[in-house]
C-alpha cells in the first residue's frame, strides 16, 4: 500500500516530464498562450485553496450576449500575491491576523447550469467542489476570473504517503500541470510556491509599464512588470 | 558501493558484488557476463514497457466534454463579418469557415457532419435563438482568440456558437482566410476546424500535433488537418463511418471538355481542396499558374483560365496539397466533349456470345470501337449519337467483363459492365398493342451442359397484363415429354415447367445459346397507354406451389440456377415490325432487299406492312430502301431506322402504315 500510493504521483511526474519535452513553445488553439511570468504578473491574485460551492446565473459577457455564468467559491488556505483592490462581493479578508489574508473569493467562468439545461465553453476551467486548487486570479469588469481563462487554473493533489520503520509520514503536495499550460506539468507546491514567489520578487524589481497598458499591472499593490514584452515575443515566435 | 544504484546485480548474483577484494577469475567473468547480458535484457524491456504506456496513451488522448448531438447532423449558419483586411471578402471568409466544419466530416471518418444553411447577420453569443451561428466579434475578452458554447439538456446538445474575437488584451487579432496567413496573422481555416471540434462535443487533447490540441503552431495552419486522434475523439462519439477516406480527390469536372485554345472556365468538385500555397494544379502533367485558378472551398476548385492544350483528346488532371493528392485520369478533353458510356442491355449474356446488345451513352461517332473483354462487338452499328447496338463475341469463362469505347484519342470504360455466364433464362424484350390477345413473348434458355428440365416462375401486375398460357409449340422443346403451366392472374404469378423425358434417356436439351424454350401468351388491356412498359420478371419461389427457377440435369440430383434475365411487352400503336423486314420473315436478309425490289419494279406481291419496307422511314417505299438493306448487309452502309434491330411499332407519324405486322 505505502509503494502503491506512492507509485502514481511519481509515474505522473515522469509522463509530466516527458511531455513536457514533447511540448515545446506553442501557442493556444483559441487562447494566446500566456507565459508563467506573464501570468502572475497579470494575476492581481494567486491562492491556494478549495472549491466550495458553484452557482450559475444568466449574464452577458463584455456585451457578446447573454451566457450562463458561474460563481465559484474559494476557501482560501493560502495567498501568494493579493492585491488591495478587494471587492467585498468577491473577495472576503481574512478576520483575523492568523492564516492567510483573503478568507474566501469568488471567480467566474463562462458555463454552468440553471435548471436541466446547460452551457460548457472548453476554454474555461472546470471546478468540482470540494477540489484543491491554484489559481491565478484577475479582475475584468470589476468580476475574478482566471488569468487567461483556462491557464490560470490547477488541480492539485494531496497524498499522505504513510512512513515506516519509524519514519514520519510525509504529505505530498503535487500541482498538476498541462503541456499546453504555463505550468506544463506536475510541480511540487513548495516549488511552485518558490517560483512564483521569486518570480514576483523580480517583476518588482523592473520599472513598470505605462499605466493602463496591462490590466492587473497597473494596480497591483505587489510588483510591477513587463507582460507587455512577453506578449509580443508570444505572437511573433509561437502561434 | 551504493547499492541502490545495482538493484538488479544484487538480486541475480547476491554473492559477487565487486570489492576492491574482488579476483577476477574465469568464473567470475563469466558470471558477471551473465549479469551484464541479463541486466541489458531487463533495462531495454523497461525501456519498451515504458514506451508502450506512452504510446497507448498518445494514441488514445483525445477528451470529450461529455454531451453530443443527438442527430449525426449540426446545421450551422456563418456571418462572415470578419475586417475585409486581411480577412478577404465575405465569400473567402465563408468559404473558410465552412470548410472549417466540412473538415471533420471530410476527414473525421464518422457518422457525424455539419450542414452548412447559409449566412447570417447576427454577432456574438445567442444560445437561445435557435440557430447555430459563426461570427466575428470587435471584442477583447481576455486571452481567448476565439470560444465555442455549446448548450444544451443531458446528454444532448442542442445549440452552439462559434464567436471569433477581434482583440486579446488590447493586441489585435489579424484574421486571414487567404490561402496562407501573412506573418502575425491567424488562419480562420485553422481555429475554424479547432472550434467547431469543440462545437460536437470534442475538448482540448494533449496530442500536440491534433487539431484539438490546447496549442496550435504556425498561426493555425497546422490545425486544418485532423490527426488520428481528432478522428478517434470524433469516431468516439458519432461512430465509425464505413470506407471513410481522407484523402484528396477530385469528383468531377464541370464542363469537361472545351476548345484547345482554352481560356474557359472549368469547375473542379472534390473533397480536401486546399487554400495553402502547397496547393498544386496540374494538367495534362503541367502546372498551372496560381493566377489561374481559385479554391472557392475545400470542395471546389474554378479554373478561371483553361490553360490550352497541346491537341484534341482527353488529359489527366492532378491537384496536390497538404494532404495528399490525386489524379483524375481522363478528367478533361480538349476539343469536342468524348464518349461516355452509361450501360450495356442486357448486361448478361452467353459465354458462347451471339447476344445482340444495345450499348447507351453519348457523343459516339460512327469509328467508335467497342470490345467486350478486349474483344470486339460484331456487327457494330452506330445507330445514333447515344445509340450503338451490335452482337456479344464469345468468351473464354464466366465472370464480369470490362466493356470498352475507343474512339479516336479517347477511350471510355465500363468496369464489369457485362458478365458472361454460362445458363440464362431470358425473357425476350417484345411489343404488343393493346387490346390484343395471344401477345407472344419467347423465353430463351443458354446452358453449357446437357439438360433434363427447366422450370421457372414468372410475377407480373395484373392491371397490365393478363398471362393466357405458356406454350412450347414452335420452340426448340416442342418434344419435350411433359410440360406445364399455372397461371394466377389474380395473384399475378405464372410458374412452367417442362422435362424432355418421363422415362428415357432421351430426348435430352443439349448445350445451346439462347434457344426458344417456352413461348408466353398475354392479353394486353385495350386501355394502357403507348409506350407503357409491362414488366415480366422471373422471381424464384414464386407461384403456388412454390416453383424455382432451375436447370436440371440428366442423372445429377442437384440442378443448376442460371441468371435470370426479365423482360418486358412495350405497348405499341397498331402492328409491330422489323424495320427493312419487308417480307414479314422476322429478320432481315437479302430476301427482304429482292423482294422488295420485286414488288417496286418485277410486279411482285404488295406489301403486307409498308412501314417494314420503308426501310430509310422517310415515309415512302422506293428504291432507296432496298439499296439501305443492301449496304447495310454488305457494304458497311447505315443501318435500318428504329425500331431496328428490334421489332416493334413505327415510332414516326407518317403516311404509311403496318396493315399485316409480325406474329399475325
Amino acid at each position: 500500500m505505502r509503494i502503491s500510493s506512492i507509485r502514481p504521483a511519481k509515474a505522473r511526474l515522469i509522463l509530466g516530464l516527458l511531455l513536457a519535452t514533447l511540448a515545446s513553445n506553442t501557442a493556444s488553439a483559441a487562447l494566446r498562450k500566456i507565459s508563467f511570468e506573464s501570468m502572475v504578473a497579470k494575476s492581481k491574485f494567486i491562492v491556494v485553496g478549495q472549491v466550495v460551492s458553484m452557482g450559475s446565473r444568466w449574464d452577458n459577457l463584455a456585451d457578446t450576449g447573454e451566457v450562463m455564468m458561474t460563481d465559484v467559491r474559494i476557501k482560501v488556505e493560502e495567498v501568494w500575491k493579493d492585491s488591495l483592490d478587494r471587492r467585498k462581493d468577491i473577495v472576503r479578508p481574512a478576520k483575523s491576523s492568523d492564516g492567510p489574508t483573503i478568507r474566501e473569493l469568488t471567480v467566474q467562468f463562462l458555463g454552468g447550469q440553471i435548471g436541466d439545461r446547460w452551457q460548457r465553453c472548453p476554454e474555461s476551467p472546470k471546478y468540482q467542489v470540494g477540489e484543491r486548487v491554484v489559481l491565478f486570479v484577475r479582475i475584468i469588469d470589476g468580476r475574478l476570473w482566471t488569468t487567461g481563462w483556462l491557464q490560470g487554473k490547477y488541480r492539485f493533489h494531496r497524498d499522505k504517503i504513510t512512513g515506516r520503520n519509524g519514519e514520519p509520514d510525509r504529505v505530498y503536495e503535487t500541482v498538476m500541470g498541462k503541456a499546453q499550460l504555463p505550468i506544463s506539468i506536475n510541480t511540487p507546491l513548495a516549488t511552485l510556491r518558490d517560483r512564483v514567489q521569486k518570480t514576483i520578487a523580480i517583476q518588482r524589481t523592473r520599472p513598470p509599464l505605462e499605466p493602463g497598458k496591462i490590466e492587473g499591472g497597473s494596480s497591483s499593490t505587489t510588483h510591477s512588470h513587463d507582460a507587455k514584452t512577453s506578449e509580443t515575443s508570444e505572437k511573433g515566435g509561437d502561434r | 558501493m551504493n547499492r541502490r544504484c545495482f538493484p538488479l546485480l544484487t538480486v541475480f548474483a547476491p554473492q559477487t558484488v565487486l570489492t576492491p577484494q574482488t579476483v577476477l577469475t574465469p568464473k567470475t567473468v563469466l558470471v558477471l557476463l551473465t549479469v551484464l547480458v541479463l541486466q541489458t535484457v531487463l533495462v531495454l524491456q523497461t525501456v519498451l514497457v515504458l514506451q508502450t504506456i506512452l504510446v497507448t496513451q498518445t494514441a488514445s488522448a483525445f477528451e470529450i466534454i461529455g454531451p453530443s448531438w443527438s442527430t449525426n447532423v449540426a446545421r450551422f449558419h456563418v456571418n462572415p463579418n470578419f475586417p475585409a483586411n486581411p480577412g478577404g471578402s465575405r465569400e473567402i471568409q465563408e468559404r473558410a469557415l465552412v470548410c472549417g466544419a466540412n473538415r471533420w466530416s471530410e476527414q473525421g471518418e464518422s457518422f457525424f457532419r455539419f450542414e452548412y444553411r447559409g449566412r447570417s447577420t447576427r454577432a456574438g453569443f445567442n444560445l437561445s435563438d435557435g440557430i447555430n451561428n459563426v461570427s466575428w466579434q470587435d471584442r477583447d475578452v481576455g486571452q481567448a482568440l476565439a470560444a465555442t458554447i455549446i448548450d444544451g439538456r443531458g446528454n444532448t446538445i442542442d445549440r452552439f456558437d462559434i464567436v471569433f474575437f477581434s482583440e486579446t488584451e488590447g493586441s489585435a487579432n489579424d484574421w486571414s482566410a487567404g490561402e496562407d496567413p501573412r506573418p502575425g496573422d491567424w488562419d480562420i481555416l485553422g481555429v475554424a476546424v479547432h472550434e467547431f471540434g469543440h462545437a460536437l462535443g470534442l475538448d482540448h487533447t494533449e496530442i500536440l500535433d491534433a487539431t484539438m490540441f490546447g496549442g496550435a503552431r504556425n498561426q493555425g495552419l497546422t490545425l486544418r488537418t485532423l490527426h488520428a486522434d481528432d478522428q478517434a475523439g470524433v469516431v468516439s462519439l458519432y461512430g465509425q463511418r464505413d470506407n471513410a477516406d481522407i484523402s484528396v480527390e477530385i469528383l468531377s469536372v464541370e464542363p469537361n471538355f472545351g476548345e484547345v485554345t482554352g481560356g474557359n472556365t472549368v469547375i473542379l468538385e472534390g473533397r480536401n481542396f486546399s487554400f495553402t500555397s502547397g496547393t498544386a494544379l496540374r494538367i495534362d502533367g503541367r502546372i498551372v499558374s496560381r493566377e489561374n485558378y481559385d479554391v472557392i472551398d475545400c470542395e471546389r476548385i474554378e479554373i478561371v483560365d483553361m490553360p490550352a492544350g497541346q491537341g484534341e483528346g482527353p488529359v489527366d488532371i492532378r491537384v496536390s496539397n497538404e494532404i495528399g493528392s490525386h489524379t483524375l485520369e481522363d478528367g478533361y478533353r480538349y476539343g469536342p466533349p468524348g464518349p461516355t458510356i452509361e450501360s450495356i442491355e442486357p448486361a448478361v449474356g452467353p459465354i458462347g456470345g451471339g447476344l445482340r446488345v444495345t450499348l447507351r451513352g453519348t457523343n459516339f461517332t460512327a469509328n467508335a470501337r467497342v470490345t467486350i473483354d478486349g474483344r470486339d462487338l460484331t456487327d457494330r452499328v452506330v445507330l445514333d449519337s447515344e445509340t450503338i447496338v451490335g452482337t456479344v463475341p464469345s468468351a473464354q469463362s464466366a465472370g464480369l467483363v470490362d466493356v470498352v469505347v475507343e474512339q479516336g484519342p479517347d477511350r471510355v470504360e465500363l468496369p464489369n459492365g457485362f458478365r458472361y455466364e454460362a445458363n440464362i433464362l431470358k425473357i425476350e424484350d417484345s411489343d404488343a398493342p393493346p387490346g390484343i390477345s395471344g401477345a407472344r413473348t419467347r423465353v430463351l434458355a443458354t446452358n453449357d451442359q446437357t439438360l433434363a428440365g427447366i422450370s421457372f416462375a414468372i410475377v407480373y401486375d395484373t392491371d397490365e397484363v393478363a398471362i393466357d398460357d405458356i406454350v412450347i409449340e414452335g420452340t426448340g422443346v416442342s418434344n419435350a415429354e411433359f410440360h406445364a403451366a399455372r397461371i394466377d392472374n389474380e395473384g399475378g404469378a405464372a410458374t412452367f415447367g417442362l422435362v424432355m423425358s418421363l422415362q428415357n434417356p432421351t430426348p435430352i436439351l443439349p448445350p445451346a445459346t439462347d434457344r426458344h424454350v417456352a413461348t408466353i401468351l398475354s392479353t394486353i388491356p385495350d386501355d394502357l397507354a403507348i409506350g407503357r412498359e409491362i414488366d415480366l420478371t422471373f422471381e424464384s419461389g414464386a407461384g403456388s406451389p412454390p416453383i424455382e427457377l432451375q436447370f436440371t440435369l440428366p442423372g445429377n440430383p442437384i440442378p443448376i440456377v442460371p441468371a435470370a434475365i426479365s423482360g418486358k411487352i412495350t405497348v405499341v400503336d397498331g402492328e409491330i415490325f422489323l424495320r427493312g423486314d419487308a417480307n414479314l420473315s422476322g429478320g432481315l436478309d437479302m430476301s427482304d432487299a429482292v423482294g422488295l425490289l420485286d414488288t417496286l419494279f418485277r410486279g411482285g406481291r404488295p406489301f403486307r406492312c409498308r412501314d417494314a419496307a420503308d426501310t430509310n422511314d422517310d415515309g415512302a417505299n422506293d428504291i432507296s430502301d432496298g439499296v439501305m438493306i443492301l449496304r447495310f448487309l454488305f457494304t458497311g452502309g447505315i443501318a435500318p431506322l428504329p425500331p431496328f434491330p428490334d421489332a416493334g411499332g413505327d415510332p414516326t407519324d407518317d403516311e404509311i402504315d403496318c396493315e399485316v405486322g409480325l406474329g399475325n
